[in-house]
């Protein structure tokens, strides 16, 4: 019976829970019981009785305090693990300094392109039931494709409001530029707009003054914003004053005062004039015609209405309701407000919008600048194992289990990144400022301190050392003692090739960006410098405002009455500019096709007019005043009509508009009028003496200054109520190519900081190697090796990695950004030199990286690397 | 007196058992001796636990010792009562005697 024994699981159990010194005298006492149960009772009562007596045990006093004796321990130990990492970080200064700035550029990259993401995907927001309101967009069909715009008709918008109920507020939106004239000032201002009286009914623009359902009823009346109100008037409290704008040709009396469209709207207006006012100023045709888009149509919708359901009953209601506009020829569809900012980029837009695919780019950026900063922590604290490898014997000698250098190296991590986060965080609130000019935003420092933005950064402080942490705690902690102590060479074979991939990955995103930003660049200045078909250098382009248009020879001859000014041809459009005129035709020899609903644009000129941009007559000529009749029997094409109409021979064939037959004269070489975003469209030139805003003068280059003061004082002797403003063609070409330039500027910096961070690595890695090799580096020396072929060595295995890297980097590169043009109509072929040009660069970066470390150590005495056993 | 000059009746049990046990009183003796002595079967826990709080009151001390095969070579720990547990026995046994002295004298003693 002696060789029964208690039960070892509640025994176990008792050892589990209770405080360890009060264990030996109870488990005595209970193993001393348990032999006398056994005698008296028998081994089963016995076992009993021990586990109920175990059981017992489970007293306060018994039990130990399990939470606070052990985080004293550890306590203790984090302390330590803090104490070493700062020791680690003061001894090898350049290292860590390497080490934390890479994971800081990191984080300022993804803090500021979370910002500008966050800010993006805030636009429109903060409207009440924001998600009720919807934009009516029209569109056009027009050579076989749907041509959308964000503008409507007033009729339209009117008959859209009558005839279906499901609209619950419906307002219109017509902006207008002009000038505003307070006092003796009178400046242009390009934020005006006639709106429906229900504005502030619709959008929740916040009033500082005025009832937001009266305010804008009556005639005269005006809303200004808060920074119009302070310029004008100096004051905020200015109901009841007055001012003008040019276009109204009335004094308009304040009756609100708004703050400033806050900066994530998709529009920004600073005047808003009362539509009885529009009565007085705009023709009567606006109201009537279901052609004349003049308005901005937004509609807020009842909560149950169903908006497939209504599109699905636009082409019944177009049919019957909008004259001349047919289901076949026009579409009306809704757009959500809180889409309008990211989605839409439809011709007449308010403001140029923000794309979302440029948020997909920038998200993917930051996520690789983020990733290659990772790999930056790993490789180099892993690099680093190696000074460390005899501090984790001695760990371990003391009896370190493999967890604890784990919780180690992961904490120091954690400071690290902490530590980055904290810099990173301090620095992007610093350049904040420079960003968001940079960025055109305007995020506030408050935006640092929101909820989501402190989560995000808690969650990527735990991820980011969580994951730069864990391979080098894992490689660290799995040093063997004994060895490691001895001075055992880090040589841990699959730790290496982890590390080399790493770095081949580091190198195939840097190469990828580098090759992209070219690419980006180079489609840019493709967009910038692709030739027009005309000579627009030295084109000056005056807008005639009210100039008497009788009167427009005469001003042309005086103004051409000058050595420096070469000419000066007129057009209804301005160039660049949006050709928004288009037409129906009929002509000869074409079957009519209604199927195909072909149209062509319009664009009015003067005789001089294609002289003056020196386009090129294919074929005819072009308009002349010798051929009177030109006036309104002639016409010319361009290449892109006579493609469509088929004509091999164009010359004195006619086309139908209007009723009236004109007869084609010449044939232009096709030329871009409008942006390369949009492709050449067929075009119709027509001859007019009236119709005409703007002119263009060619001068000469060399007396700009003598040219333009000649301009201003004929254009002032014609017109007398306006000011003199002129643009430079080339000028105006390069300024509708902005959001480009300003792609191409984010993309630049990003890739510069990222490649920042790679050498950054590939610094840490050389130094290692250097390192690794200096007393093979020594013998080799001795034996007589020449400091080339020390170089060679040493960066040899860095020149493998790059021409890895670009093999992954360079298809995948063509092929993502082969998507990238296919949104641009006009594109640059990408060609080989980007990637020449990413290749050479990443060498030079690799090289000069590595070149300095490699030849120090290489024309270093080989005696002071050998002798140190 | 506060609190720590209060017994009991369970504690002064132990106490006086130990003061028996003299040399010998540890856990599993002094669970005996209750049995013995006064037929309480209680659990061991409780005797260790009282013990442990007569300790921390001042009237019991512990040392160990006396390392048994049958106890798997771990040592008892004896407990012995201390001059402030002895004066405080006394003084309750005289409190309890200067109690029974005023209850009413049964009238016939045998």
């Amino acid at each position: 019976m002696s060789n029964a024994r208690p039960p070892k699981l509640f025994k176990s159990f008792f050892l589990w829970y209770s405080r360890p010194e009060l264990q030996e005298s109870i488990l005595g006492d209970l193993d001393e019981k348990f032999d006398e149960d056994v005698r008296n009772y028998g081994a089963f009562k016995a076992r009993i009785a021990f586990a109920w007596t175990v059981l017992r045990f489970m007293r306060v006093n018994v039990i130990k305090p399990f939470t606070k004796t052990q985080k004293l321990n550890n306590y203790d130990m984090f302390r330590n693990y803090l104490k070493i990492s700062l020791r680690v970080f003061r001894k090898e200064r350049s290292f860590s300094l390497i080490n934390l700035s890479g994971l800081i550029l990191g984080f300022v990259c993804c803090l500021l392109i979370y910002l500008f993401i966050n800010d993006e995907l805030s636009f429109d927001k903060f409207h009440k039931e924001a998600d009720r309101i919807y934009r009516i967009s029209a569109a056009y069909m027009r050579e076989g494709k749907w041509e959308p715009y964000a503008s409507n008709s007033w009729r339209t918008a009117e008959l859209i409001k009558t005839n279906f109920n499901e609209v619950e507020e419906l307002v219109r939106i017509r902006s207008i530029e002009g000038f505003v004239m307070h006092g003796e000032q009178r400046i242009r201002e390009e934020r005006i707009a006639y709106v429906d009286k229900n504005f502030f009914e619709v959008f929740s623009f916040p009033l500082i003054s005025g009832d937001r359902q009266s305010v804008l009823d009556g005639t005269s009346k005006t809303v200004i914003s808060e920074s119009i109100a302070l310029k004008y008037f100096g004051d905020t409290d200015v109901v009841g004053r007055t001012l003008q704008v040019s276009d109204t040709l009335y004094q308009l009396q304040v009756s609100g005062v708004m703050k400033d469209m806050p900066p994530n709207s998709h529009f920004h207006l600073d005047i808003l004039i009362s539509p009885q006012t529009q009565r007085l100023s705009a023709p009567p045709s606006m109201y009537r015609s279901v052609g004349w888009d003049s308005q901005r149509v937004y509609a807020r919708m009842k909560e149950d209405a169903n908006i497939s359901t209504i599109e699905e009953r636009f082409p019944q209601f177009i049919d019957d309701n909008l004259d001349y506009l047919t289901s076949g020829n026009f579409k009306l569809f809704f757009q959500p407000l809180l889409d309008i900012h990211l989605k839409s980029d439809l011709g007449l837009e308010l403001e140029p919008n923000g794309k979302m695919s440029n948020i997909y780019i920038f998200s993917f950026v930051a996520a690789f600048i983020l990733f290659i900063a990772c790999i930056n922590y790993i490789n180099l604290s892993t690099a680093r194992s190696l000074r460390r490898a005899k501090e984790v014997g001695m760990r371990k000698v003391l009896g370190a289990k493999r967890s604890n250098l784990i919780n180690q190296f992961l904490l120091e991590s954690f400071v690290m990144t902490f530590l980055a986060l904290l810099i990173a965080f301090g620095l992007s609130l610093l350049i904040l400022p420079e960003f968001n000019e940079f960025a055109n935003k305007s995020i506030r420092w408050s935006t640092f301190f929101e909820k989501e933005l402190l989560l995000g950064l808690a969650i990527a402080f735990l991820f980011i050392g969580l994951i730069a942490g864990s391979y080098p705690s894992f490689v660290l902690s799995s040093f063997k003692a004994g060895q490691s102590i001895k001075g055992w060479k880090y040589s841990d074979k699959s730790s290496l090739s982890m590390r080399k991939a790493l770095v081949v990955v580091q190198f195939t995103i840097s190469i990828a960006l580098i090759a992209a930003t070219v690419i980006v660049f180079k489609q840019l200045r493709f967009l910038q410098q692709k030739e027009l078909g005309i000579n627009e250098k030295q084109v000056i382009a005056i807008p005639l405002q009210t100039m008497e248009r009788a009167q427009l020879e005469s001003f042309k001859t005086e103004a051409s009455n000058h050595p420096a000014v070469l000419g000066l041809g007129s057009s209804h459009m301005r160039i660049p500019g949006w050709i928004n005129n288009s037409t129906h035709y009929i002509a000869q020899d074409v079957e009519v096709d209604e199927e195909a609903r072909k149209s062509m644009k319009i664009v009015r000129v003067d005789h001089d007019f294609f002289d003056l941009v020196e386009a090129k007559m294919l074929m005819g000529r072009s308009f002349s005043r010798e051929f009177p009749s030109d006036q309104n029997a002639s016409i010319i094409i361009n290449e892109a009509a006579a493609a469509q109409l088929g004509w091999e021979e164009p010359i004195g064939k006619w086309i139908g508009l209007n009723e009236s037959r004109l007869n084609t004269i010449g044939v232009v070489k096709d030329f871009h009028f409008e942006s390369l975003h949009r492709k050449i469209p067929p075009t119709i030139f027509v001859l007019t003496d009236r119709f005409l805003f703007w002119t263009y003068a060619r001068i000469d280059g060399a007396q700009m200054v003598p040219a333009l003061e000649h301009l201003e004082k004929v254009y002032g002797d014609f017109v007398t109520n306006r000011d003199f403003e002129y643009s430079f063609v080339t000028d105006d070409v390069l300024l509708q190519y902005k959001a480009e330039e300003k792609f191409t500027q984010v993309f630049e910096i990003f890739t510069v900081l990222a490649i920042l961070i790679a050498s950054l690595g590939t610094f840490g890695l050389i130094s290692f190697a250097v390192e690794q090799k200096s007393k093979e580096i020594g013998i080799r020396k001795v034996l007589g090796a020449s400091v080339r072929n020390l170089t060679t060595l040493l960066t040899r295995e860095f020149a493998i990695f790059l021409g890895v890297a670009s093999f992954i980097a360079f298809p995948l590169t063509y092929y993502l950004m082969n998507e990238w043009m296919k949104d641009f109509i006009y594109r640059t072929n990408i060609g080989w030199t980007p990637f020449a040009i990413a290749a050479v660069s990443s060498i030079l970066i690799a090289f000069s990286t590595t070149i300095f470390k490699s030849l120090r150590v290489a024309l270093a005495n080989p005696v002071d690397a050998l002798r140190d056993e | 007196m506060g609190r720590t000059n209060f017994l009991g009746e369970f504690e002064e049990l132990i106490l006086t058992l130990v003061l028996i046990l003299d040399e010998d009183a540890y856990g599993n003796t002094i669970l005996t001796a209750m049995k013995e002595h006064r037929g309480r079967v209680v659990n061991l826990s409780t005797v260790h636990v009282t013990l442990y709080r007569l300790e921390k009151k001042g009237y019991l001390e512990s040392h160990y010792a006396g390392a048994t095969k049958k106890r798997g070579g771990r040592r008892k720990r004896y407990f012995r009562i201390t001059n402030a547990g002895k004066a405080l026995l006394r003084e309750m046994k005289e409190a309890r005697i200067q109690l029974w002295k005023l209850t009413p004298q049964l009238s016939t003693e045998p």
